[in-house]
């Protein structure tokens, strides 16, 4: 067969010492960017790339996707342990990951992530050389409007983002495409909401509010608590995930792969859609809603293999059409091209050393990550035994240093300060974060493709009825609306009956009866 | 004890070293030498100025850091440069819409030109025009052709409507009296899939990133904007030799903040010519297509943003982009 051929020519290069080792760099470095918040994987790659000038081709650029997919796993540890988003896909895992770390359960929460993103990542990869090129194909067919209808998809998707109420789950989300729409204006390139300060001509910036809204609020209100409460509980209930939490967790990754390795191929937020994406799927479908936000394994092991499925598909469009999914994949393509090799439809013929290297080597790099993280555990779930009147400078610190990093600018840490008091009152007054976060890496490409479409089609917006994926997207995107709202006035009716829950109080989420 | 002596002692070297660098400075550099980009890790012109930091030191007898100071276009590194100490020891590298095109049309917090002090040019890129392969448009005229058949059903693809792809193609237009659609998108990448899914029929992107698409055959490039033929397509013409006047070129520089000293920015420019001549980084430019034969520097490089500053104002107000 013929793709077993070249995997096994590609495995001839990767399992090379000389790949091994620098597998292996790539993978703890991109482990220690995800811890690290802030820093993300293009800053370590540009910091790295001008070393990897003077190492082969190959090496350099297996070390480099090493640190593209090792941040994914990393990214997930500080979510989990003090919910701080170590990498945007990851803000997701700090809904029931943190609980579950607050109830002496970080160990399994840690496990599970590894093993999800280490058997996502594996079906991934084998999926990549299955199907790499018909994939690219279909990716094209993706226009403007196409993305439009998606977008919407993807905004209906914070109904199921919610554990209360769903009116303030909407509110959150407006603001949160409100923020979206700071800075430049793509059409007119007119400053929006900047009100002077050229900081804000880009936009506010996904990590900072990211890390205000989860990180330094989580901070605050658990600075409320008195000393005696244990914030967490100390007593560590198994370093790995029992076999209920295999067997609750078994279909979840398998969902999650899935929806990652398809979501991963669109260009932009790939990633982040699909963590949002697969934790709104295993609410929809488990048949206890109501543990989502208090430690259910499912929230976690679900985005946590549908965003390192979506790191492996990234590199669909990269290695066979030439074309960067996303900044990171784009430092991948400056690699490449330094070495003279020029990433894109001629890749596979002229270098079909690269080609297959780098994709076996994310074999040989999921193994590395799991035996890497495997063993940590047990450290970092010590965390969760600090004081916390330790432990909460240090949240507070990291979040400072990480902000700052990104664009050496002490306006980010502003904002994420702001972000954090923000945050504090929205939890007092029960509004959630992830429905605000989605809206905001939503907002761009909706407006975007939205106004796209609109020049292309001279203002008529039939344009997305008349395109069949368009279509569909708006359709599902209808039916979910639908079933979502009647789901949940019938539970509102249930509670009235009921008598338990005044008017505007406690809502449940939709569907849960 | 010790450690007291050894900290007290660390002090006073740190305050010694800082009266160096406070001095005029016969033998500069004494200290890094910061080198701010104004776009995120990995942008063209962060690649290009990380090459060149990497390189430089044995020229220069010390360190290059490059910072990142991404916002708007470069415009938030420049402001930081524009309030930075003359002392050589804050440079930028420029993309060049921040300084000739976009204060035309915004408020910008510094002057252009006169709020800085030019050190040398180090690349010149090349916008292209290029669509499928298997589309019947053979050259510009054929676009044209189309497009004054077909009154704003052409569809160019670009950056911001303030792009130079898109302002070059407006003003051809114009100059042509059709009607077409710019259809903008936030990034290269986004631009050229959006043209090979068949969604936007012209891409009028950076010529490096056409490149992978030319070479495979799926795209055909019809024109460039630079002054000269790109050295990588000799074949392709300019719009200059197809009858507009219109020459947009992209350029790479390194500015400092107004004021240096002479023999400074001198010491500086040599050093950076040192690395800019090399094979290596030649090999670079060549690969990632913004290559210039004769960078220019100092004065002369002063002189011809001026001038291009000044060439690039008369355009908008042609397109009727500024008043």
């Amino acid at each position: 067969m013929d793709v077993l051929n070249s995997a096994l020519y590609g495995f001839q290069i990767s399992l090379q010492p000389i790949n091994l080792l620098y597998c292996l760099i790539g993978v703890i470095l991109g482990t220690l960017t995800g811890v690290l918040p802030g820093l993300g994987p293009s800053g370590t790659i540009a910091i790295l790339l001008p070393i990897t000038f003077h190492a082969p081709a190959v090496s350099s650029v297996i070390m480099l996707a090493g640190i593209f997919y090792g941040a994914q796993y990393g990214g997930s540890i500080t979510s989990i342990l003090v919910s701080i988003p170590g990498e945007p896909s990851s803000i997701v895992t700090c809904i029931d990951g943190h609980q579950m770390a607050r109830h002496g359960r970080a160990g399994p929460a840690l496990g599970i992530s590894a093993f999800g993103s280490f058997i996502a990542g594996t079906i991934g990869v084998i999926g990549l050389m299955l199907v790499a090129s018909p994939l690219a194909t279909m990716a094209l067919k993706f226009g403007p409007p196409e993305y439009f209808s998606l977008m919407i998809l993807g905004l209906i998707i914070l109904i199921y983002l919610t554990q209360k109420s769903l009116i303030k789950a909407i509110s959150m989300g407006a603001f949160g495409l409100i923020l979206s729409f700071f800075g430049m204006d793509i059409v007119s390139a007119q400053p929006r909401f900047a009100f002077g300060v050229d900081e804000l001509l880009d936009g506010v910036g996904i990590v900072p509010i990211a890390m205000g809204l989860f990180g330094v609020a989580e901070t605050l209100v658990n600075l409320e608590q008195t000393e005696e409460v244990k914030l967490f509980e100390t007593q560590i209930k198994g370093l790995l995930p029992s076999r209920k939490d295999w067997a609750d967790s078994f279909w979840p990754l398998i969902r999650g792969t899935v929806i990652g390795f398809f979501l991963g191929i669109l260009p932009g937020g790939g990633a982040i859609l699909a963590s949002f994406v697969s934790y709104a799927v295993e609410k929809k479908v488990t048949k206890h809603p109501e543990k989502f936000g208090k430690g259910a394994i499912e929230g976690v092991a679900g985005p946590e293999s549908a965003n390192n499925a979506a790191s492996s598909t990234g590199f669909i469009p990269l290695l066979t059409l030439g074309i960067p999914a996303n900044v990171v994949l784009a430092m991948l393509f400056a690699g490449l091209l330094i070495h003279n090799i020029t990433p894109g439809p001629l890749l596979l013929k002229e270098h079909p050393d690269v080609f297959w290297g780098v994709i076996t080597s994310m074999y040989t790099g999921n193994i590395l990550l799991l035996l890497l993280n495997l063993p940590l555990i047990g450290m970092w779930v010590q965390i969760t035994k600090l004081p916390y009147r330790l432990l909460f400078p240090l949240i507070i610190l990291f979040c400072v240093v990480g902000v700052y990093s990104i664009k050496n600018t002490v306006f980010d840490v502003w904002i994420m300060l702001i972000f954090g008091a923000i945050g504090y009152f929205m939890k007092k007054c029960d509004y959630e974060p992830a429905p605000l976060t989605l809206a905001y890496v939503l907002g761009p490409m909706l407006e975007q493709s939205l106004r796209q479409s609109l020049i292309m089609s001279n203002g008529t917006a039939s344009i997305f009825l008349v395109r069949p994926i368009s279509l569909i997207a708006l359709v599902v995107a209808a039916f979910l609306l639908v079933t979502a709202f009647t789901g949940f006035a019938k539970q509102k009716r249930l509670q009235v009956v009921e008598g338990e829950d005044p008017l505007g109080q406690g809502m449940g989420p939709p569907g849960s009866e | 004890m010790k450690t007291r002596q050894t900290i007290l002692l660390i002090a006073c070297a740190i305050l010694l070293g800082l009266n160096v660098s406070m001095a005029a400075e016969p033998n500069y550099p004494t200290k890094p030498v910061e080198l701010s980009v104004g776009v995120e890790p990995g942008g063209g012109i962060d690649l290009s100025a990380r090459m060149i930091a990497e390189r430089i030191k044995p020229h220069l007898g010390q360190e290059m850091v490059v910072v990142n100071k991404p916002g708007a276009g470069g415009r938030v590194a420049l402001t930081f440069l524009s309030k930075a100490k003359p002392d050589g020891y804050s440079l930028t590298s420029v993309g060049d819409p921040a300084i000739v095109l976009i204060p035309h049309l915004e408020k910008v917090m510094y002057d252009p030109i006169d709020d800085f002090t030019s050190v040398i040019q180090y690349g010149s890129f090349n916008i292209g025009y290029s669509v499928l392969a298997d589309s019947p448009f053979q050259s510009i005229k054929d676009l044209i052709a189309f497009a004054r058949a077909n009154p704003e059903k052409l569809t160019v693809c670009s950056m911001a409507v303030d792009s130079p792809g898109s302002i070059g193609f407006q003003a051809m237009a114009l100059h042509e009296g059709v009607k077409v659609k710019i259809v903008p998108f936030s990034g290269s990448g986004p631009a050229i899939s959006a043209v090979l899914g068949g969604h936007v029929t012209v891409a009028g992107t950076s010529l490096s990133s056409q490149m992978p698409h030319i070479k495979a055959k799926k795209f055909r490039l019809l024109a460039v904007m630079g002054d000269e033929r790109d050295p990588a397509y000799p074949e392709t013409p300019t719009l200059k030799e197809l009858g507009y006047p219109i020459v947009l070129e992209s350029w790479y520089y390194i500015y400092g903040p107004k004021n240096m000293e002479k023999p400074v920015v001198k010491k500086l420019e040599e050093a950076f010519r040192k690395v800019i001549d090399s094979p290596e980084f030649t090999k670079f430019a060549q690969e990632r297509l913004f290559w210039v034969k004769r960078p220019v520097a100092g004065e002369d490089l002063r002189t011809a943003l001026v001038r291009r500053h000044k060439e690039h104002g008369e355009l908008l107000k042609k397109l009727g982009m500024i008043k």
